[in-house]
């Protein structure tokens, strides 16, 4: 912390009076009857739908928190190391040259890689359409 | 069962139903404090500090079983409510490019003759401007009140820690609201 010598900065008066300004000007909206009430009948209804936990159930919980997360980081790394797992995603699939002329020349080059894709894989106008929902627009 | 563990199981439903009792009368207390305090820590925004604030009660209700009762349960009860201002703070950019907040509530209330919405509004932004321990520091001592102790618990940090984040607010605070400052007033510059 930088050291305050000015005697100003140091002056617990003068702090009180401008936090007490602050204070003044910072004031919530005063809330009307109605919207307490509305409040308080809200916190009621999500307190009577939300029972509260026993303490004897806390070790309970905790302990079955802890076997979801390991069977799903378990199961969850099964399932991406799967091979049976469908991906969506264009595949580039690289495939032996038949003869060595083939290899060396600029057209068999190409033709050494086959791009096979989803035929219901989603359209640029699909990725418009879907962005366009989630942007709300 | 044995009659010792009898008595015991009987004296732990007693506390919990005390404590039960104890919460009830608490949320009926501190309802509307409660709000402001989101109010205040969220930079304005009303409908938001009610969601807070009502997340605040209930996950206190959920977890009222591991209240042990070592801390005040206003302590406790304003600890969580801080965390969830936190949490919401988290996603509230998202929030803002969808609602403008302060506007929508100050059609709908009754303001006390000072009111100055403009004024409200700077501090509500030099706030904004502030790190989160700094807001948090001086709205919950100066703001609302709470013991330099209380506040540094709430906040979970050590009273060292929050005397110095209160020290750097008014700092900054000071150097953005210059003509809330009696002294600047005094002393044209």
């Amino acid at each position: 912390m930088r050291p305050t010598n000015d005697p100003e900065e140091r002056s617990p008066a003068r702090d009180e009076a401008f936090v007490r300004r602050v204070a003044q000007a910072y004031l919530p909206p005063l809330r009307s009857e109605v919207k307490q009430r509305a409040f308080a009948a809200k916190v009621d209804a999500a307190l009577r739908a939300n029972p509260r936990i026993p303490s004897s159930s806390w070790p309970w919980l905790a302990a079955a928190t802890a076997m979801a997360m390991a069977a799903f980081v378990l199961f969850g790394r099964a399932s991406v190391e799967s091979p049976e797992v469908a991906s969506t995603e264009p595949r580039i699939v690289r495939t032996e040259p038949r003869t060595r002329a083939e290899a060396v020349s600029a057209d068999a080059w190409f033709s050494e890689f086959e791009v096979r894709s989803d035929p219901n894989e989603a359209l640029p106008e699909d990725y418009a359409a879907i962005s366009g929902v989630l942007l709300g627009s | 069962m044995s009659e010792d563990a009898s008595i015991l199981l009987h004296d732990e439903v007693f506390v919990h139903e005390s404590r039960a009792r104890e919460f009830e009368a608490f949320v009926g207390a501190h309802r509307e404090r409660a709000v402001g305090l989101a109010w205040k820590l969220l930079g304005g925004d009303g409908s938001t500090a009610e969601d807070v604030a009502q997340e605040a009660f209930v996950r206190a209700h959920r977890a009222l079983g591991r209240f042990r009762g070592e801390a005040k349960m206003s302590t406790w009860f304003h600890r969580i409510l801080v965390n969830e201002v936190r949490r919401q703070r988290r996603w509230r950019f998202v929030r803002l490019r969808r609602s403008a907040p302060f506007d929508e509530d100050i059609a709908d209330v009754h303001e006390a003759p000072t009111f100055d919405p403009a004024l409200r509004r700077r501090v509500g932004d030099a706030l904004a401007s502030l790190s989160q321990g700094q807001r948090e520091a001086f709205v919950l001592v100066h703001l609302e009140g709470f013991p330099v102790d209380e506040a540094a618990a709430i906040m979970g940090r050590a009273s060292g820690t929050l005397k110095s984040h209160l020290h750097r607010a008014r700092l900054a605070l000071r150097a953005r609201l210059r003509d809330l400052d009696p002294n600047q007033e005094a002393a044209p510059r």
